[in-house]
């Protein structure tokens, strides 16, 4: 143990960060070729936030943000889509506080079920909020909204269990004891 | 899964069911009048086509290029220069409460129910 100093730390996180920052750009793409049976396109399961629930369990705040942040603009550059990038980055990053705030606040009482549930919850009003910016109508958003609420139940039930289940192997993962 | 989670989905479920129900409500207030399509550009109206017609409106600004195709009682986005393409595949929409939104380029499609004001001032009875 005294081997691991403050250095060795840093090195372990670095590389821990760039693991979970590579698995979310992989999960992203990938994520592309799942075909989700709704009417309304644009819904997907958003399986990316399997990493960002499990970033705030084991990295501060400004590490979890810098990784949503990286995450969602890489992403972008890689779809070539700059522009739906930044409605992605208002989702992501409210549906990141409102996790946060709930790990920080109750992080024994809550499953990574309800807190995912929550997340994808709020990542989509965080992106109808910016749909109703832009068109100037809130009746846009409230017709997609009942659609949308429904997905963040189906994708945060299912992208919840996946990180519960990553947590639970990396808490007893001997690489992360220090971290 | 435990308690907590079920509540939370329950208030979810039911808050979109409320929403779903006030839609519905919203249509039925407008149905019966003529409907027409209006196209927005950045929230302001672009131009406002009757639904009941065949019309293609090309659309052209520096956020992208789009082709709305109105054809008698319903509309898509034909065609759209965004990579994504989320609004072309939405398919038709009919129903004063549906709309179509493309963000790249800042249009979005809405069906109107109520008359233009200035349109038909006054009706005789």
């Amino acid at each position: 143990m005294q081997l691991q100093n403050n250095g060795n730390r840093k090195i372990k996180k670095t590389v821990f960060m760039a693991i979970l920052l590579s698995l979310a750009l992989v999960i992203g793409y990938v994520e592309q070729f799942i075909p989700v049976p709704v009417v309304v396109p644009g819904v997907k399961l958003g399986l990316a936030n399997i990493i960002t629930l499990t970033a705030l369990y084991f990295l501060n705040f400004k590490e979890c943000l810098m990784l949503v942040i990286l995450r969602v603009v890489l992403t972008g550059f890689f779809a070539g889509n700059i522009i739906s990038m930044w409605y992605s980055l208002s989702g992501g990053i409210l549906s990141f506080l409102v996790m946060f705030l709930l790990i920080r606040l109750f992080k024994d009482k809550l499953s990574t079920v309800f807190i995912s549930i929550t997340g994808a919850f709020f990542h989509n009003i965080g992106q109808l909020v910016v749909v109703g910016i832009i068109t100037k109508s809130f009746l846009v958003s409230l017709g997609y909204f009942p659609i949308l609420a429904v997905s963040a139940v189906v994708g945060g039930l299912l992208t919840g269990l996946c990180a519960g289940k990553i947590i639970n192997v990396l808490n007893h993962n001997a690489f992360l004891l220090d971290i | 899964m435990r308690k907590k989670e079920l509540i939370l989905i329950g208030i979810i479920l039911i808050i979109a069911c409320g929403v779903y129900g006030l839609n519905i409500y919203l249509n039925r207030l407008d149905e019966g009048h003529k409907k027409t399509v209006n196209i927005f550009i950045e929230g302001k109206l672009f131009k406002s086509v009757d639904i009941d017609t065949y019309e293609e409106v090309k659309i052209d600004t520096e956020y992208g290029k789009n082709i709305v195709l109105i054809d008698r009682g319903k509309v898509r986005m034909k065609e759209a220069s965004c990579p994504d393409n989320v609004c072309v595949h939405m398919g038709w929409i009919s129903k004063t409460i549906q709309n179509i939104v493309c963000l790249p380029a800042k249009v979005h499609v809405e069906i109107a129910g109520k008359e233009e004001i200035g349109e038909i001032d006054a009706v005789a009875k």
